[in-house]
């Protein structure tokens, strides 16, 4: 990053290598429109770049760079004055790119059989229905920390808030998806 | 309070260890298409590309800021036209000066002339008093009538001393020539160099300013011919300017028993004040310059001549015509009547022979 600062392209080049694909699916995962995805996308790098210089060493450069796009995004949804539909639990945006998600993990299973990827893309759709459902909060919490791998304090720094708070996030998001697995595991026996 | 199961299956969600994280990340992620990936890279290498020509640009710019270029032929009226006023308030500054003081002298000089004068004259009569026992009576002149004369002009001035008999400066209104008795004696401290030469019956002349003051003392006496205000003006009036060059031998003089102080005012400008002369004194004794005024000489005789009456020369022919023709009493009677008349007339070696040989027949 202290390269990147002074100039130098190739430094960009290698960070934007390391860290393009989790920030894109954090915005992904995080916003409620598939269209503002890439914009919000070359918002956050373009931002990044203008504000290269008032990043500190201290702070880990995936953090900074999250917060950056968060930020971008939220000024978006203030923008347009949405109201997401992850906090609302119905929201038709939010299941359309649940649902894109969906589509794209059908491609990735060809060698399955047609049996197992019928179940699989029913098992993945209704995950994503589970995740689309949680609190935007909780949502944040859980992309960040099982899709992008960071940690409780990196999570709590991009978000701007404790890590007690994002523990509590994750706790919730974690028993609204086991909720959401017992009722489908079970059989319909188990359920009478 | 989640109780050590739920915080078991907690530890085990964020470590990705349960069933729960096992499906998460089984999920297909979306990831970036190329082109966004390209496009951001190109617009983040271009802005990179912008910044630095902009740094360079930047370092050019102060590197001529360091040393900004001057056209040739132009840089002395690059630095040189900011201070265009120097000169000009230089110039102002002068010529104001130097009007003010041509002003201030104008209006100094007029009245000072005087008072220099009167000054000079007191040296003189200094010097005169204390090293040749001579009383001097030195009258200023009256400086009302001093505006008069040109302002910047100090005319020159001569004044007849004698040694032995008592000189008085006489300031005369309608005349150059006068003669007062009153004898002042001078107790003032004389200058040397005007004592000095003055004993010794040199020519002494000061010169203070334009006043030149001129001294003959060929033991007869000492002329100083002092400018005066007023002599010289009225003098300036009557007389026209190639008259005021006139000699003090030019002036028809009477045979006076009395100390005579000749004094004459020549008004005169330059070189003309350097020319005036003392009147010349010849074969003169010590005392009685006045008495024996035959012994007076004129400097130019031509001049000299030119004062006998033409009467006169003709009266000499009569004379000569008739001691030619024999008629020595009537020449006689004639030469009598002519001695009287001119008495101071030089004759020609010719008519002096035949003077003596008439005296002689009479006898």
């Amino acid at each position: 990053m202290l390269r990147y600062c002074a100039g130098d392209l190739l430094a960009f080049q290698e960070l934007y290598r390391r860290h393009s694909a989790a920030l894109y699916r954090f915005i992904a995962w995080r916003s409620p429109r598939v269209e503002w995805v890439d914009e919000i996308m070359q918002d956050s790098w373009t931002a990044l770049h203008f504000a290269r210089d008032r990043y500190k060493v201290e702070a880990r450069f995936r953090s900074y760079l999250y917060q950056i796009a968060r930020h971008r995004l939220l000024d978006l949804i203030a923008q347009h004055q949405l109201v997401l539909a992850s906090d609302l639990g119905c929201d038709a945006d939010g299941v359309a790119i649940f649902e894109h998600m969906a589509d794209l993990a059908d491609g990735a299973q060809e060698l399955l059989t047609p049996e197992q990827s019928v179940q699989r893309r029913q098992e993945n759709g209704d995950l994503h229905a589970a995740i689309a459902a949680l609190p935007s909060v909780q949502k944040e919490a859980l992309v960040l920390q099982q899709f992008n791998h960071l940690s409780v304090e990196e999570i709590a720094q991009v978000s701007e808030v404790s890590v007690e708070t994002v523990k509590s996030r994750l706790r919730y998001a974690m028993q609204k998806l086991r909720q959401h697995f017992a009722k489908n595991l079970a059989t319909p026996e188990e359920l009478a | 309070m989640m109780s050590e199961h739920q915080e078991q299956h907690f530890e085990d969600f964020l470590q990705g260890k349960d069933e729960l994280s096992r499906q998460l990340k089984s999920l297909t992620q979306p990831s970036p298409s190329a082109a966004l990936d390209q496009l951001i890279q190109a617009k983040i290498a271009a802005q990179l590309q912008l910044e630095q020509l902009e740094v360079e640009q930047k370092t050019v710019q102060k590197a001529d800021l360091k040393a900004p270029p001057i056209a040739p032929g132009f840089s002395i009226w690059s630095k040189l036209k900011d201070w265009w006023y120097l000169p000009v308030a230089v110039t102002a500054v002068l010529a104001i000066s130097l009007t003010h003081n041509v002003q201030q002298g104008s209006e100094n000089l007029s009245p000072a002339q005087p008072q220099q004068v009167a000054i000079l004259g007191d040296s003189v009569r200094s010097a005169a008093s204390n090293h040749q026992s001579v009383p001097i009576t030195i009258i200023p002149p009256a400086p009302a009538t001093a505006p008069a004369l040109a302002p910047k002009r100090i005319k020159p001035i001569q004044l007849a001393l004698s040694t032995e008999r008592p000189v008085q400066a006489a300031t005369g209104s309608t005349s150059s020539l006068a003669s007062t008795s009153a004898p002042a004696p001078a107790t003032a401290p004389a200058v040397s160099e005007v004592a000095k030469q003055a004993e010794g019956g040199q020519t002494v002349v000061i010169t203070g300013l334009r006043t030149k003051i001129e001294v003959s003392n060929t033991n007869d006496g000492m002329v100083w011919t002092p400018a005066t205000g007023a002599s010289v003006a009225q003098q300036s009036a009557q007389e026209p300017q190639n008259e005021r060059r006139r000699d003090i031998s030019t002036i028809p003089v009477t045979r006076s028993p009395v100390p005579v102080l000749e004094m004459k005012a020549g008004v005169t400008r330059g070189a003309e004040s350097e020319r005036y002369t003392t009147a010349p004194i010849s074969g003169a004794s010590n005392t009685n310059f006045g008495a024996d005024f035959g012994r007076v000489k004129a400097v130019d005789k031509v001049e000299e001549k030119n004062q006998i009456p033409a009467a006169a020369l003709l009266w000499l022919q009569t004379i000569e015509k008739q001691i030619d023709n024999g008629k020595m009493e009537e020449a006689l009677q004639e030469w009598g009547k002519f001695k009287q008349q001119y008495p101071n007339y030089v004759l020609t070696p010719a008519m002096h022979e035949k003077i003596l040989i008439l005296e002689k027949s009479k006898k």
